[in-house]
């Protein structure tokens, strides 16, 4: 007993011991200048695509620049956010990380980030050269903050075989809004008082909402960036076609199967989305025939939104090096190695018809989406928070419509106000 | 009378494996989880067993995530934590249920309300601490706060509520120390709450998740949780990967579980009242 | 720690007895209590302390600097309708303490026997409680499903027609309830299995050879030996209540109905970065624990008392 005793009494010692050894910094942090070097850490939120890529890319960055050190670190995507903001209170950020790019109005407002140094990337290149829609938000009073990344727009996806049962084109798709919900009323089927086939697994996702409100020739927000579209006929109109379709039309019903999920199962007919789950659902399921196509149009004009996050630069690091960091992770070649590998859009124009991008025909129509787009707002999780939580009222309870959507305008101004300074 | 014992014996395991179906069920689908391909994931209706048992899914995470490390960082940070838990917490316990002093009510309230103030409040500042001592991103910051938690101080104290006093003065009478007390006479009956103090500070070691994420920042200190997170992002889950990581991760838990339950057994009393 | 300790009791063993007992006893409490306390201090009390005053400020987290504004914080919550609804589904949450003690106590007695296999059992049923929450609730989610899930097919082969379970609103926090308890049964179990072994068989015998009935030898015997049992239970399961955060955030239910406070405040704190206001709601929600912590502490001394 006493020998138990003692012997756990020096394990326990000799814990101690290397715990308080390991006090020393473990891990690659910075310590500073010890070559001329400057060093930038960033940080990038993980996938296994994105990890291997970024590797590669800082690795080719710093044979370039032999004076900028790149230290890489890996976030779990899902948790991103929480530890972003420790670092950030504390001032522990990294010099350049990535936001969604609706972040960026209150980044610049708390004075975190600091714009992209003009003599590296000029404002007007990044004009010229850039999808405007994929700019826009990144720019606060005429400077650029960030350039994107994790470029998103929205497309319409579709189960050829579920469609060429209904007798309905699968090869084109849905083309207008009269089409896509009169399909999707066809391809709904009820058995029992049970849904066993969806139609079109809607529920108010933002920038899907905010594609039709585009195409239809509406708009969210006003020129100051104050949400207006309750009180535009057009916008409103977009939404309650969207709305309908679930609540009077009922071709989905959320006690069914999740949308994706069903989708995979072909059990949900058609589907918008982001490009980024035509990579997805390769690997998940490669039974089904996907049929992909653009926004259906409405009076034949189409508009898709665009959402992102952004590379961005924190107030204290070193204004050359981070740009220049961040200008290799936006160059062409770069953009393009990117989209192959991950299948992110790539945000340059040149690259909406590079030849080695469209070689594949339904990359081509993801990469087409970029041409007539615009940039979506509510690119904060606080107001996709809002947003989904009215939504979800529209669909799934009785409440009145218009006081509905009234409400959530002022309750997204209410948040939205707390950027403008 | 034999007959009547047999019966219920009987039926006791019955019940026993019944009732046990309820756990065992999620539990195997986790495990038969671990051999799937990601998109058997989808299946609708969903099946419990794979097509194939593959093992592909373990050799991604030791051979590409890295599981490795991560597992033998978990290891280490809750093998310290656990001692210094039982430490901290059977010494506290013992003060605050075998002794009265000045302030005891109002200590023990205070060390209970700690566990009353939601993390969310709290773990910026404890953050802002360890930045400013210079220990983020070290083991050190990594282990310290998660030594031991006032639900266990409670815990002991109950438990130990229930030695009898006379124990401890006859050894004072017999002119032994305090301390000396607390050791040979005190600790080896609280066996049974040790037990459960290791098995629940190293289950809540294994699994802690959102201080290891806030405070390692490079792969070398990377715990388990951290790990098994990576593998979802916004457009893909690895379902396969995660629960492979998940069955992976029980093991060691269920080792030391099964050690230590066995304090458990019929037979061994608290209060050292011969069977 | 150990050594300190060693150290003094070795030098207590060459002190005169009388003088000994009379000092040590004074501060050896103390003592024995001082690394916990200390510890919490710095783990707990201290960053409890440093978020009072942010509770005061328009911190947003994003950069150090934070601004004075008063009480706004706290007149704004009286006004949040949204703080009050989450407080309003975590009350639901209530009743899974209650659940998960009488769950974990059934199995604790059915385990408490010499038979074979019962480690098995116990392992089997302490599982749950060892798996990451987040695998188990990935787990559930598919249980949960509304068509093809495992529970719904259950129902369905005894002619009983599935629920929504979390897609519905309705039924979504009694789902996340049935989540919780099948996660923490094992644990009231491990408490109750500790506790039932110090009821003496000698008590049992004699109530045996007085003709009690199972139910007696229960009520009267072995549930007050359980109270310090039940008495920890009981508390820690209403501030773990209150603490929910995990489950909910992997099964959400539609129309908040799932969304508990610390969600909550979890959302406003880190997603909405307004980190001034979650603290502001952390504080109003740790004195309405304490309080009722208290309270349940009043109430279970009264009965210790009478007894």
């Amino acid at each position: 007993m006493k020998l138990k005793r003692l012997l756990s009494l020096a394990i326990c010692v000799s814990m101690l011991v290397v715990v308080f050894a390991g006090c020393s910094k473990k891990g690659t942090q910075t310590t500073g200048t010890e070559n001329k070097k400057t060093d930038i850490i960033y940080w990038q939120h993980s996938s296994q695509a994105r990890d291997d890529m970024m590797k590669t890319l800082a690795y080719e960055f710093m044979q370039k620049n032999s004076d900028i050190n790149i230290k890489t670190e890996f976030i779990p995507e899902e948790d991103y956010s929480t530890k972003l903001t420790s670092a950030l209170a504390t001032n522990a950020a990294p010099d350049v990380f990535q936001v969604e790019s609706g972040m960026i109005p209150r980044l610049v407002k708390a004075d975190a980030v600091q714009p992209l140094d003009e003599t590296v990337m000029p404002s007007d290149k990044i004009k010229s050269d850039f999808v405007p829609a994929a700019v826009d938000g990144l720019q606060v009073g005429g400077k650029y903050y960030g350039m994107p990344t994790d470029m998103q727009t929205i497309v319409l996806y579709w189960n050829k075989d579920l469609l060429k049962a209904e007798n309905l084109d699968a090869e084109k798709g849905p083309q207008t809004w009269d089409e896509l919900l009169d399909w999707a009323k066809k391809l709904t089927k009820v058995s029992n008082g049970k849904m066993v086939q969806s139609g079109w697994g809607e529920t108010g996702y933002h920038p899907e909402v905010q594609a039709f409100v585009y195409t239809n020739g509406g708009k969210m927000t006003d020129d100051s960036g104050k949400y207006v579209f309750a009180d535009d006929p057009k916008s409103v109109e977009a939404i309650k076609f969207m709305a309908d379709a679930y609540k009077v039309s009922k071709v989905y019903d959320t006690k069914f199967m999740a949308t994706w999920a069903g989708f995979r199962q072909g059990k949900v007919a058609i589907m918008l989305g982001h490009p980024a789950m035509f990579g997805n659902l390769k690997k998940t399921a490669p039974n089904v025939k996907l049929g992909i196509g653009l926004v259906p149009t409405k009076d034949g004009k189409r508009v898709t939104a665009v959402t992102s996050w952004a590379y961005v630069a924190s107030k204290k690091a070193n204004s050359s090096a981070s740009t220049k960091w961040i200008e290799y992770l936006s160059s062409q070649d770069v953009e393009k190695r990117w989209t192959q590998n991950t299948g992110e859009l790539p945000a340059r124009k040149a690259l909406i018809n590079d030849a080695d991008l469209v070689k594949d025909p339904q990359v081509k129509i993801l990469l087409s989406s970029l041409n007539d787009s615009k940039v979506g707002s509510l690119q904060t999780g606080a107001l996709n928070k809002i947003w989904s939580d009215a939504f979800q009222k529209l669909i799934l309870s009785d409440a009145p419509f218009d006081a509905t959507l009234k409400q959530l305008q002022s309750d997204l101004n209410t948040e939205a106000s707390k950027d403008l300074k | 009378m034999r007959k009547n014992k047999i019966n219920k014996n009987i039926i006791l395991y019955i019940v026993l494996i019944a009732c046990s179906l309820l756990v065992i069920v999620p539990f195997a689908w986790m495990i038969f989880s671990s051999f799937k391909t990601v998109e058997e994931f989808y299946y609708m209706p969903p099946k419990i067993l794979p097509k194939k048992f593959i093992l592909d899914n373990f050799k991604e995470l030791f051979q590409k995530a890295n599981f490795g490390l991560y597992y033998l960082n978990s290891l280490y940070v809750a093998a310290v934590q656990v001692v210094l838990d039982i430490i901290i917490v059977t010494t506290a316990g013992y003060g605050f249920a075998k002794y009265d002093f000045k302030g005891k009510k109002v200590l023990f309230t205070i060390v209970l309300a700690t566990t009353m103030v939601p993390w969310v409040a709290t773990i910026i500042p404890l953050y802002i601490m360890a930045y400013k001592s210079g220990v983020v991103n070290t083991y050190f910051g990594l282990i310290f706060p998660g030594l031991a938690d006032a639900f266990s101080i409670f815990l002991a104290r109950n438990f130990m509520s229930t030695i009898p006093t006379t124990l401890i003065e006859a050894g004072r009478i017999d002119g032994a120390g305090e301390f000396k007390i607390f050791r040979v006479l005190v600790l080896p009956l609280t066996k049974p709450i040790i037990a459960v103090l290791t098995i629940n500070k190293f289950i809540g070691s294994w699994n802690a998740f959102v201080w290891p994420l806030l405070v390692v920042t490079s792969e070398e200190l990377r715990t388990l949780p951290i790990a098994v997170a990576k593998f979802s992002s916004q457009y893909y889950d690895a379902y396969n990967l995660k629960m492979a990581a998940a069955t992976l991760a029980i093991i060691p838990v269920l080792i030391v579980y099964v050690s230590f339950q066995k304090y458990f057994v019929a037979g061994i009393s608290l209060t050292g009242i011969k069977e | 720690m150990e050594n300190s300790m060693k150290a003094k009791a070795d030098a207590n063993l060459f002190k005169a007895p009388k003088t000994r007992k009379f000092k040590s006893i004074k501060i050896v409490p103390y003592v024995f209590i001082a690394p916990a306390i200390i510890y919490l201090f710095i783990v707990t009390i201290i960053p409890a302390i440093m978020a009072l005053p942010i509770s005061f400020t328009d911190w947003t987290a994003l950069t150090p600097r934070m601004h004075f504004i008063g009480i706004e914080n706290y007149k704004r919550l009286l006004h949040d309708r949204a703080f009050f609804q989450s407080i309003l589904v975590m009350s639901k949450f209530f009743i899974a303490v209650p659940l998960t003690m009488a769950a974990g106590l059934l199995v604790a007695m059915l385990l408490n026997n010499k038979l074979k296999g019962m480690t098995f059992f116990r392992v089997v049923y302490y599982s749950p409680v060892i798996t990451s929450t987040i695998a188990a609730a990935i787990l559930f989610d598919w249980f949960f499903q509304p068509t093809y899930g495992l529970f719904n097919s259950i129902l369905n082969m005894l002619g009983i027609p599935g629920i929504g379970w979390v897609s519905d609103a309705k039924t979504a926090a009694m789902s996340v309830i049935i989540f919780v308890v099948w996660k923490r049964a094992g644990n009231s179990m491990l408490i109750y299995l500790a506790g039932l072994q110090g009821v003496p068989d000698m008590y049992m015998e004699a109530a045996d050879i007085d003709g009690a009935s199972w139910w007696q030898k229960f009520w009267y015997i072995t549930l007050p030996l359980l109270k310090p049992a039940n008495i920890y239970l009981f508390i820690t399961g209403i501030i773990s209540t209150f603490m929910i955060f995990q489950e909910t955030y992997m099964l959400q239910g539609p129309l908040k109905s799932t969304e508990t406070v610390v969600y909550y405040i979890y959302e406003k704190g880190f997603t909405s970065t307004e980190m001034g206001y979650a603290s502001a709601m952390s504080f109003v929600l740790f004195v309405v624990i304490l309080i009722i912590t208290i309270l349940q502490f009043k109430v279970m001394d009264v009965d210790a008392n009478s007894n």
